[in-house]
């Protein structure tokens, strides 16, 4: 790496600029704390530092233009794909927070996640409904659109509020010394809702236990991720508000499964359906036979 | 001296001389092949310019249906097409009139919204990753390709006429899926190369969500 650093530098500089003409802002967040940290050998680092530093001073993107906000967007296909992955295995040596977002937290995860599971679960929401519904020729199925509305406030209010309000807490509260930033904990709580939208086709399977058992497997995964991420910031309280999280995170899918998945009022009388089945059955076979 | 003012002399000779047969022979070409759009809109017919305008779309329409060529949708961008899709499938897509009996089905503004408001949030998430595109080309190009499953639209609404039974809705699925892969694969064509190489799976998720919900609410839109 040293020899490439010291025969090309002007090279670097020339290609730099072409290879990323419009990101050329975003290119140079992502580069410098690579180079600064495992590239602590001065003797490279410097005149990269300089070429750089003037950078970013000179530009201070107003809040209001869309280059501002492009520094939470600057993540790969291959880095989203792998924190999607890595929020639904809990792992004791793998902190998911320290290990995949700190170093880049973006806004792209947590906000597609949520949109694509409000719309997960508003349609698969539908067929489920749809396999539950009596069938009986006179009953007529509709689709329930505003599952979709239901759906979004109650995912945006999770994803996007827990997060909000465990960072108020954090920085008022004064007993953690770890405090994390606000955009962190909301990719972390984004990237830990990925896991409901498998779950949101797989509660199409309408058998109750069958639909408990996704429940608690699901919300277990990721919310032992989203605890052992959180977990530095609790070791000196205790972990009662650790405890309570993991709590809501089970809440909230069950939360998803009930209200839009659920084995309606067929799931008490479940033995009712076996004796239905065959009237269902009599009732479709033998009416052709007179007319045969 | 006298060298210099016969010169002169020849050359307002020459000046008042040309202009007469310049202008008459210079300006008709132009006024022919270009000239017409800029100089003759006032002039022409209203019927003229619909037609006009009315054909620019039609082609656009074809762009879409045959995703070749892409300078067309992306250069000269109009919201029409979009605007005419939009009204025409927030008006078949929506519920029944009466608020009483509430069909489930979608209203005529929240269909409108879906598509105007999701065209915008899949553009300004391109923007947010750093593609090298305007804005309201990719309004253009996004709107333009919700064409495929409006035509998806139409063949559902004539199937759901000729039959109710499974056999039809199978029609109707596959019918959607047609519209709805056509669909992301033309906004795929167009707006795939204004994004940096790493981040065109993260372009293109944002589309392919879009057109999904719109072909959901095609595919389950069932009036009784």
């Amino acid at each position: 790496m040293d020899f490439v650093d010291f025969s090309s530098p002007e090279r670097k500089y020339q290609n730099a600029p072409s290879s990323y003409d419009l990101p050329d802002g975003a290119a140079s967040y992502t580069i410098t704390p690579e180079y600064e940290i495992p590239g602590s050998s001065m003797g490279a680092g410097s005149p990269k530092n300089s070429d750089n530093q003037p950078t970013e001073p000179e530009t201070p993107k107003s809040i209001w233009s869309i280059e501002f906000y492009q520094k939470y967007f600057d993540v790969n296909t291959d880095e989203v794909l792998s924190r999607i992955m890595w929020s639904m295995l809990p792992s004791p040596n793998v902190n998911f927070l320290q290990h995949f977002i700190q170093n880049k937290p973006d806004l792209y995860g947590p906000f597609w996640i949520c949109t694509t599971l409000v719309f997960a679960i508003g349609i698969s929401g539908n067929i489920a409904n749809y396999f539950q519904s009596p069938a009986d020729r006179n009953y007529e199925w509709t689709y329930n659109f505003h599952a979709v509305s239901l759906a979004g406030f109650l995912i945006f209010l999770y994803a996007w509020m827990v997060p909000v309000v465990l960072w108020g807490a954090l920085q008022w509260s004064s007993v953690s010394e770890v405090k994390f930033k606000l955009l962190e904990l909301i990719c972390v709580y984004g990237y830990a809702m990925a896991i409901y939208i498998p779950l949101s086709v797989l509660w199409i399977i309408p058998v109750g236990w069958v639909q408990w058992v996704l429940t608690f497997v699901g919300a277990c995964l990721s919310g032992l991720v989203l605890c052992m991420a959180l977990r530095p910031a609790f070791t000196n309280s205790g972990y009662t508000v650790l405890i309570l999280l993991f709590v809501l995170h089970l809440v909230i899918a069950t939360c998803f499964m009930r209200f839009f998945f659920h084995v309606s009022k067929n799931f008490g009388p479940n033995s009712l359906i076996p004796p239905a089945a065959p009237a269902m059955s009599m009732g479709a076979i033998l009416p052709p036979t007179p007319r045969l | 001296m006298n060298t210099a003012i016969p010169k002169l002399d020849m050359y307002n000779g020459m000046e008042s001389n040309s202009p007469v047969e310049g202008d008459m022979s210079i300006p008709m070409p132009n006024n022919d092949l270009a000239g017409n759009m800029e100089f003759n809109t006032l002039d022409e017919p209203v019927s003229e310019t619909i037609k006009r305008d009315l054909k620019a779309v039609g082609s656009k329409f074809k762009h879409v249906l045959y995703p070749t060529e892409k300078t067309s949708l992306l250069k000269e961008w109009d919201l029409w097409g979009p605007l005419l899709l939009c009204t025409f499938m927030a008006m078949v897509l929506q519920g029944t009139e009466d608020a009483d009996s509430n069909d489930g089905g979608p209203e005529f503004a929240e269909v409108f919204v879906i598509v105007w408001v999701g065209a915008f949030v899949v553009t300004l998430n391109s923007k947010l990753l750093g593609g090298h595109i305007s804005f309201f080309q990719s309004v253009c190009v996004l709107g333009y390709c919700l064409l495929p499953t409006a035509l998806a639209l139409v063949a559902c609404v004539i199937l759901l006429y000729t039959g109710q039974s499974t056999f039809f809705f199978v029609l109707r699925f596959i019918v959607s899926c047609v519209g709805f892969a056509w669909a992301t694969i033309a906004s795929m064509v167009f707006l795939g190369d204004s994004q940096p190489a790493g981040k065109k799976g993260l372009a293109v998720y944002p589309m392919f969500l879009f057109y999904f919900v719109i072909s959901w609410l095609v595919l389950s839109h069932n009036p009784h």
